[in-house]
């Protein structure tokens, strides 16, 4: 990772960026790799997953409400909170118990609440972290934080830093993709590159929560005889200019673009799948479909190879007002095709290798904002991962009796980061990229990989 | 024959990546060798060394190792020359006794274990080991770089390149040398010296479309290839260099070069995407003080301190507090809660921003620790930051906990403020009239409609005396009430008359209807306890006394007692202030049936007649106000600068300890870059008039400061040859490269100061030397000697910008508007898009608008796919250089782009009504689209094109003709400068 712009040769300029698609790190010079078996011995040690998927619950779903059991929250209903609330915060200092019951589920008895049925079935393969915690009291910074690492400036996504790492295991499709990513809250800065090359960006798919149409923009669009033209004037130019890497780069680059024309609307077509499951995603019914076509895109294409897919519920998780209804709504619409993604990916075999990663950007408050809401609550909260390297039936962490402050086994948002790249083969620490004259990293000088969530 | 060397200790290392030719993994072997003088630097550390041993000996060699191996440390240069069990690992100059080179070689020892290292790598080392051992890094224990705490060797520090005076070379002359530019001097004595032979000027075609473009971002006009075709002088290129240096296209291709440094756009993207509703008018300054060639030092004095200037004329105070918005444009966190954070957040921006744009050093780096490259304490940040944190930005919040700032007002005429304030008043006085009425006929109505029965207001009363009308107690009935100001007694009377008509709830005429009166006043200890009230019935009489000085409400009624009134019978109340003391008020008779009677058809009130007339008057009224808003003057014009704080919250700023916002240090007085001062600031403290950034101004701007003028004239340089004479062109620092010409950047940075930092005059120089109209064909012999053509031994092809590749397009298609947009985010509200993750900004102008593309808004987060995706400025970072990419997206967008495919139909369009016989469509698409003539292998690919059986589908010619046009639009001889 210290290859720096100025030394770039003119191979390098082949391989890094003349010769790439999308995020694929295919070089024509090199000898092309088996994509199938994603560097088996991981770019700094053997990966346990080899692809990402973050399921991202844009708005920030209450952990207390979900997988982080508070008996002592339950019984101090409208009883004061018995230490001071964080600075600014608009919520008042008076528990507020949630609206629906606990029960322990599974083998390993992981407790969840009613509000996530179908993915309490998978409790037994899940890793519960309870013990999340991240900068940012408002939406702009957490955001930043889960997607980038960063809560003021601007830097690469963590897609974009796993596609630098590791490119596309499919050389056709690009490494990063984000299906329905907000507009809003730093919009493409979630997915972006930032200083990375720009083709870490993601490529998106719909917008807010929704796949829209689930085409990569201008794909379908370019008339396959524009192709042949354009080819036959750069080789026309390329001969009487001499072979011009850049040249010759643009023109490979044009032809990937045409092979990707070929494949990925193939790779992206929800019709290819069987009624049953489609069913199972919930596409059926209009209240999981849109986040059901979301997951299944997902897995279709992590399937053929993309390294790491976000997909949004949109920010409808932000409830300061109307937990319970709200709540529930976001709750169907996610919860099955969730639950389907995971029992896709235990049939296809993909599941082993395949690491999810379920939160928001925070969690909320264990005390009531108005009269039924929580507000922001970046101090403790919960994420939930699952599939490739993570150990399954655990709980991690601890937040305090009431669920306010991550307190035992914390773990940042770096610190998340640091295990979601180490599960991948790759070291945080060592995962570097030069920019305005130092070394940057996903983790910047902090986290660390939380070995006990993974196996 | 393996020695018991500790380094056979290491662990397996993984190195599969290494070898595949991943890219992202260190291929410094892949390169040509370096020279040993090259091995003798910092940067060949730092690049081909250091990479290597963190990948390949950290794990068990370095401080983050579980269990050292052999007892060596391989992470400092000390622990390297101290060595482990084996004795040194590095002997500076001695390959030999350096057991490390023995171990890579797998001679004394196999190490790394995993895999010997290519042969390239190891024979960096070597030549590493043979220059010295160059190798930068300190111990990491107590490292008082994490505190501010350091002893920085300024002095040695000061030796580094780019800290070091301008120094004057002579330019070298040769001989044969037909240039009419002494730069070439520097570059040919260069080329000489490696044997290359440099290449010849490029053809007349090519160098003209590259002189175009380069100085306007915009193709040559067709006039201008005749004239140049029919005298391709050097006395010509002078006249159209000189042209297009006039023409408005150069101001705004430079503006737009400038716009990249300047982060320029018009929305705050981030977080919270507020409205930049002002930025544009400082892309108009760029365009106007580049198009008047204003001194580069002067505009950077301007951008940093404009508004402390002293202007001589309203136009220069205009300018000199636009200029400023160079500080504000950075994207911010507006919704951080934690303000002191947001602060020292747009500090660092502003530092970061200064330190690369001007300096072209990454005084960012600073916050936390020492820089660890360049001389940069974290003093010298916190010197700075107190400056920036003395200049106010933010001001005030849009909303709970988002921050905004406050539009700073420009100059303007008198007259024009004139008119603006007396608009102001006008409308001011209107509302308050307006406002006034409203409350009458609420009020009215309101009383109206909460009195039940008859009610008479005062004002329809018959009054004798001097009455005093008053609104003071509120909630009167009515339009206010009367009080005898406590005067007069005896002389004022007030008669409240009408006919009581009601129909009785069960009709009956043996029983008239029953009446309650009441009289309405306002009550105070004030009033008299004994007013006298007359109720006349017919011709019956009643006395009754009121007392107003006592009730619980202000206005309160009393009960004259309830009568049985016949049917139509007159009645009326009679008030009189004879024989009080304290003042009678009186406010409205209000008569109530009481029996279950109701009241019918009252005679017309005389208040319904007020009400009218109020009603109209409001209308009429309201009419004024529309038409006068409707036409305002226009607005006084405001910008976005950045003005100095208060006096008193003018202040150094203290050290923050590892950058914490709240782990502070002791106050750093404010001041500059400690590398860049001579020991006189270390004598005394310097004084700062205000915040600071007067003396930062000037600082950046002195003629003996070396880096500015570098880093100034290496942008131009960069622009028109392809790259800078220093390829970092944001990084002048140890991590940025070194100049392949450092003589010749100190020549031309020092004779850019003697010609008042003229930005034409440098181009000038530049365009006119033999080096920038060079072909930039390919020479097998060149290229082996210097493949990077760091020597400019030929012309760099240059990918055209984004801007340029869709004004050329406009251009081409004959419809590309000269005309500015001025307030393009005019009509947007604080927010381009509202703060739920689910809008989108509302877009004014889109990328099918056909003006140049520099005048679209730059909507953070919202750039138009087609020039994203052709590399566009991301206004979310400095950005000296744009990379060029060529990903597969591009090629989709260049092809499958409607916008494209739409300037392609117009254009043939065009050519076809240009264009008499059909004999010549093929000449005229040539001409215009790549401003060349066509070749034969051209017109036989036209023509195979159009007898396709795909072209043969296409309804007609134009069809035919726009695919053609679009795929040389897509085609990489359009997209490249060759």
């Amino acid at each position: 990772m210290f290859l720096t712009p100025q030394h770039l040769s003119r191979r390098d300029v082949l391989t890094t960026t003349a010769f790439t698609i999308g995020s694929l790190a295919v070089t024509a010079s090199s000898p092309r790799r088996t994509w199938a078996e994603p560097l088996a011995t991981g770019l700094h040690h053997p990966p346990r997953a080899k692809r990402v998927i973050f399921l991202f619950m844009h708005g920030g779903p209450s952990h207390v409400d979900t997988f982080d059991y508070k008996p002592l929250l339950i019984r101090d209903d409208g009883k004061p909170l018995p230490f001071a609330l964080p600075a600014q915060i608009d919520a008042k200092p008076t528990l507020m118990k949630g609206p629906w019951k606990f029960s322990q589920h599974g083998e390993a008895g992981l407790w969840g609440s009613e509000l996530l049925p179908e993915m309490n079935r998978h409790l037994d393969s899940l890793c519960v972290i309870r013990s999340l915690h991240t900068r940012g009291q408002s939406h702009g910074q957490a955001v930043g934080m889960v997607n980038t690492g960063s809560d003021n400036f601007v830097r690469p996504s963590v897609g974009a830093w796993i596609s630098y790492a590791l490119g596309s295991a499919h050389p056709d499709l690009p490494a990063h993709i984000s299906i329905g990513p907000a507009t809003a809250h730093g919009g493409p800065r979630n997915y972006g590159a930032a200083f990375l090359p720009a083709k870490h960006q993601a490529s998106v798919l719909g917008k807010n929560g929704s796949l829209g149409s689930g085409k990569i923009a201008y794909l379908e669009d370019a008339p396959a005889h524009q192709f042949d033209l354009v080819n036959q004037l750069n080789q026309l130019h390329l001969r009487r200019i001499g072979a011009e890497a850049e040249i010759e780069g643009a023109i490979e680059a044009m032809d990937l673009a045409r092979r990707m024309q070929g494949t990925a609307p193939e790779v992206m077509n929800l019709s290819q799948e069987t009624e049953a499951t489609q069913k199972a995603y919930g596409i059926d019914e209009k209240a999981t479909q849109g986040y059901g076509r979301s997951c299944l895109m997902a897995r279709r294409l992590v399937e053929a190879g993309v390294r790491f897919v976000s997909v949004s519920s949109g920010q409808v998780w932000d409830q300061h007002g109307n937990l319970k209804d709200g709540h529930e709504k976001n709750a169907l619409a996610t919860d099955r095709p969730i639950a389907a993604l995971i029992a896709d990916l235990k049939q296809r075999g993909l599941w082993d290798d395949t690491l999810i990663v379920w939160g928001g950007e925070f969690g909320r408050t264990p005390v009531v904002q108005g009269s039924n809401g929580r507000d922001h609550n970046p101090q403790g909260f919960t994420m939930v991962l699952g599939g490739g390297g993570v150990r399954g039936g655990i709980t991690y962490g601890e937040t305090d009796e009431y669920g306010y402050h991550a307190v035992r086994d914390r773990v940042h948002m770096h610190d998340l980061h640091a295990t979601m790249l180490h599960a991948m083969g790759i070291d945080h620490e060592r995962l570097t990229y030069p920019y305005a004259g130092r070394d940057f990293r996903l983790t910047d000088v902090h986290g660390h990989v939380v070995k006990d969530v993974l196996i | 024959m393996k020695s018991r060397s500790p380094l056979r200790h290491l662990l397996p290392v993984v190195i599969t990546a290494l070898v595949s030719g991943v890219p992202h993994i260190n291929v410094a072997g892949d390169e040509t060798n370096p020279t040993p003088t090259a091995a003798a630097s910092e940067e060949f550390f730092e690049t081909r060394i250091r990479p290597v041993l963190i990948e390949h000996c950290y794990q068990c060699h370095s401080s983050e190792a579980d269990e050292i191996g052999g007892g060596l440390w391989l992470d400092t240069a000390e622990a390297m020359r101290e060595g482990g069990d084996s004795g040194p690992a590095v002997q500076a100059g001695e390959i030999d006794q350096s057991v490390l080179i023995s171990a890579i070689r797998y001679e004394s020892a196999e190490m790394p274990p995993s895999g010997k290292l290519p042969e390239p790598i190891i024979k960096d080392f070597e030549n590493w080991i043979a220059a010295g051992a160059i190798d930068p890094r300190t111990s990491l224990k107590n490292d008082p770089r994490q505190t501010g705490d350091t002893k920085l060797d300024m002095d040695a520090a000061r030796a580094f390149w780019a800290f070091q005076p301008l120094q004057i070379h002579t330019p070298p002359v040769s001989d044969e040398t037909t240039s009419h530019s002494w730069i070439d001097g520097f570059l040919d004595q260069r080329l000489a010296q490696a044997g290359i032979m440099p290449n010849p000027r490029a053809d007349i075609d090519t160098v003209l479309r590259r002189l175009a473009f380069d100085l306007t971002g915009l193709p040559p006009t067709p006039e201008t290839i005749s004239r140049w075709r029919s005298d391709p002088s050097d006395a010509m290129w002078f006249t159209i260099v000189d042209e297009l240096l006039a023409s408005p296209g150069f101001a705004e291709h430079w503006a737009r070069h400038w716009m990249d440094v300047a982060r320029y756009a018009d929305s705050n993207g981030s977080d919270f995407n507020a409205t930049f509703h002002d930025a544009w008018r400082y892309r108009d300054y760029l365009i106007r003080n580049i198009a008047a060639d204003t001194p580069v030092d002067e505009m950077i004095r301007q951008q940093i301190a404009g508004d402390l200037l002293p202007a001589e004329t309203e136009t220069a105070r205009h300018d000199h507090l636009i200029a400023t918005t160079f500080l504000m444009l950075g994207t911010k966190m507006l919704s951080e809660r934690d303000k002191t954070k947001l602060t020292m957040d747009v500090v660092d921006e502003q530092i970061d921003t200064v330190g690369r744009a001007f300096l072209g050093l990454t005084l960012g780096c600073a916050r936390c620790h020492d820089h660890k490259f360049d001389p940069v304490p974290m003093q010298d940040y916190y010197a700075l930051a107190g400056i920036f944190r003395s200049t106010m930005c933010l001001q005030g919040e849009s909303q709970k906990y988002v921050s905004t700032w406050k539009p700073v007002p420009l100059p303007t005429s008198e007259t024009h403020r004139h008119e603006v304030s007396e608009h102001q008043s006008k409308v001011a006085g209107l509302k308050a009239a307006i406002k006034k009425l409203e409350t009458q006929i609420k009020q009215d109505a309101s009383q109206s409609k909460r009195l039940e029965g008859i009610v008479i207001d005062d004002i329809e009363a018959t009054k004798t005396g001097d009455w005093t009308a008053s609104t003071y107690i509120k909630d009167f009935i009515g339009s206010g009430y009367v009080h005898d100001d406590n005067r007069d007694k005896g002389k004022l009377s007030i008669s409240f008359s009408t006919k009581l008509k009601s129909v009785a709830k069960e009709s009956s005429t043996d029983n008239p209807p029953r009446w309650e009166a009441r009289l309405w006043y306002t009550s105070g200890s004030t009033r008299a306890n004994k007013v006298p009230v007359e109720v006349h019935i017919g011709e019956a009489e009643h006395h009754v006394q009121v007392d107003q000085s006592q009730s619980n409400t202000k206005i309160a009624y009393a009960s004259l007692g309830k009568f049985d009134v016949p049917d139509q019978a007159e009645v009326s109340v009679v008030v009189s202030n004879a024989g009080t003391s304290g003042f009678v008020t009186v406010d409205a008779v209000q008569w109530l049936p009481v029996d279950g009677s109701v009241v019918v058809a009252t005679a017309p009130k005389q208040d319904d007649t007020q009400l009218k007339q109020w009603t109209a008057e409001k209308e009429q009224l309201t009419k004024q106000l529309d038409d006068l808003v409707k036409n305002p003057p226009p607005p006084l014009p405001t910008c976005m600068a950045v003005t100095d704080r208060d006096t008193k919250q003018i202040a150094d700023c203290p050290l923050h300890i590892r950058g914490e916002i709240n782990n502070l240090a002791d106050s750093v007085p404010r001041g500059f870059l400690s590398v860049l001062e001579g020991a006189k600031n270390a004598i005394s403290p310097r004084q700062f008039s205000g915040s600071g950034r007067l003396e930062l101004a000037a600082w950046l701007t002195d003629p003996d400061q070396p880096l500015t003028p570098r880093v100034a004239v290496n942008r131009i340089w960069m622009r028109l040859m392809g790259e800078g004479l220093v390829r970092t062109v944001d990084n002048f620092g140890q991590r940025g490269e070194r100049p392949t010409h450092p003589e010749l950047l100190d020549a031309i940075a020092i004779d850019f100061i003697r010609h008042g930092w003229s930005r034409k005059h440098l181009i000038r120089q530049i365009v006119v030397s033999d080096a920038y109209r060079r072909s930039s064909l390919l020479n097998e012999q060149s290229t082996g000697v210097d493949p990077e053509n760091r020597l400019l031994w030929r012309g760099n092809r240059k990918r055209l910008a984004a801007e340029s590749i869709r004004d050329g397009m406009l251009f081409v298609a004959g419809t590309l508007d000269r005309t500015a947009i001025s307030n393009p985010m005019n009509g947007y509200g604080v927010l381009v898009s509202s703060n739920d993750a689910g809008s989108k900004a509302k877009i004014s102008f889109t990328i099918s608008d056909p003006r140049r593309t520099l005048y679209l808004p730059v909507i953070r987060g919202e750039t138009p796919a087609l020039l994203s995706v052709l590399d566009a400025a991301d206004a979310d970072l400095l950005l000296g250089k744009r990379p060029t990419t060529n990903v597969p997206a591009q090629a989709l967008a260049l092809v499958g782009s409607e916008e494209v495919r739409q300037w392609a139909g117009q254009t043939a369009e065009r050519m076809l009504r240009e264009t008499d016989a059909p004999a010549l469509r093929v000449d005229w698409v040539y001409e215009h689209v790549l401003q060349r003539l066509a070749t034969s292998e051209d017109r036989d690919l036209v023509a195979a094109w159009l007898t396709s059986e795909t072209a043969q589908s296409l309804p007609d010619d134009q069809r035919r003709w726009q695919e053609w046009i679009a795929a040389m639009f897509a085609s990489t001889e359009f997209r490249f400068l060759d």
